[in-house]
């Protein structure tokens, strides 16, 4: 077959999403986790970000992390220093961050108005 | 072997380091590739719904999906809206390569052969498809698709516009198969696992001779049989 590798191709196109300058919020329960994951070092960083897949077609990312490669805005949101890739801007624009203290299900919750639906974890959206 | 041009088809290739993840975490089956075999899987929409049919194998470091779907530019559209940071393309080639279906022969290869300008795989070992550039002369398609129906019935083998559809889920249509049952998370996910479950709405393709007596809604009409679909 030809697989296009070859100067008959046409040329790979990659969709690039609308970067949007994202605004979100953290809850007080979110806060207080926060305050314990980071302890005093505020040198580290949240980065929020999205992943496909999952039972809704996208999954949430969340990892602490010192730096990243991938292209980010940064926020400072009381005092924590939040990451955002801009490839998922647009999905994450207007987001909750939550903690909810439960003994099954419990964690980090994201509340989206982005999302037109979720699954029963709440870790995937659409 | 009977060659049919399978225009309905197309040829994506997939590149970048996060292929594997990417596609798993999409579809139905297990994406977990090995060389030289293909694995087909199913895309679906949030509510179960078929939005396409992926044929992947890799070849030099790539994979290429011969995909079918109702709405093909809706598909790429979805699966390229879910790349976001990913090390992941997508490209059309399907204008640079001619698609053909061989089938109704016992030599059905199980795996992916190619040479130069040909690649040959084997779908499920049921029957091969061509793929070849179209610098080539095409190759002459002899077969047809009342041939090509008849066989089908007879080989209990769903296809597109007849019985898969993008208003059916995979259990609704004969393609149950292509779902993994244990595998991780993937749209559309708890509705087929709920079903299966429950064993609720699942249908089960099967064939009946046209001259029997008690008629079931035919899906596809072969010259002495034909396909329906009936619930287990």
């Amino acid at each position: 077959m030809d697989c296009g590798t070859c100067e008959s191709a046409s040329p790979v196109v990659v969709q690039t999403p609308e970067v949007v300058n994202v605004d979100l919020t953290i809850t007080e329960n979110a806060h207080s986790m926060l305050e314990q994951a980071f302890g005093e070092d505020r040198s580290m960083a949240l980065l929020v970000g999205v992943l496909s897949g999952g039972c809704s077609g996208y999954m949430y990312d969340l990892q602490i992390v010192e730096d990243t490669e991938i292209d980010c805005q940064e926020l400072s949101i009381s005092g924590f220093r939040i990451l955002v890739p801009n490839s998922s801007s647009h999905l994450l624009d207007g987001i909750q961050i939550d903690y909810e203290d439960r003994l099954m299900g419990g964690g980090f919750k994201i509340n989206n108005p982005n999302a037109q639906s979720s699954c029963g974890c709440g870790e995937s959206f659409a | 072997m009977p060659r049919l041009a399978f225009n309905e088809a197309k040829a994506l290739i997939f590149t970048g380091k996060g292929i594997e993840k990417f596609i798993d975490g999409l579809s139905t089956n297990k994406v977990e590739f090995s060389k030289n075999q293909v694995i087909s899987t199913l895309v679906l929409n949030n509510k179960a719904k078929i939005l396409g049919q992926l044929h992947l194998f890799e070849l030099n470091q790539m994979v290429v999906s011969v995909t079918i779907a109702d709405e093909f530019e809706q598909l790429v559209k979805y699966l390229k809206s879910k790349i976001l940071a990913q090390d992941v393309s997508i490209n059309d080639v399907s204008n640079l390569n001619y698609i053909d279906i061989l089938y109704d022969e016992d030599s059905i290869i199980k795996q992916v052969t190619q040479d130069k300008d040909t690649t040959i795989i084997g779908i499920n070992n049921m029957y091969n498809i061509e793929l070849y550039s179209v610098k080539l002369n095409r190759k002459d398609c002899d077969g047809d698709y009342e041939s090509f129906n008849n066989w089908r019935v007879n080989n209990l083998i769903p296809w597109y516009s007849y019985e898969i559809s993008s208003s059916v889920n995979p259990y609704q249509c004969g393609l149950g198969y292509q779902v993994h049952e244990n595998k991780g998370c993937y749209t559309g996910q708890e509705i087929l696992t709920r079903m299966r479950t429950r064993n609720k709405g699942i249908f089960q393709l099967k064939s009946r001779d046209n001259s029997a007596p008690e008629k079931f809604k035919a899906t596809t009409q072969g010259r002495e049989k034909y396909l329906y679909l009936q619930k287990s």
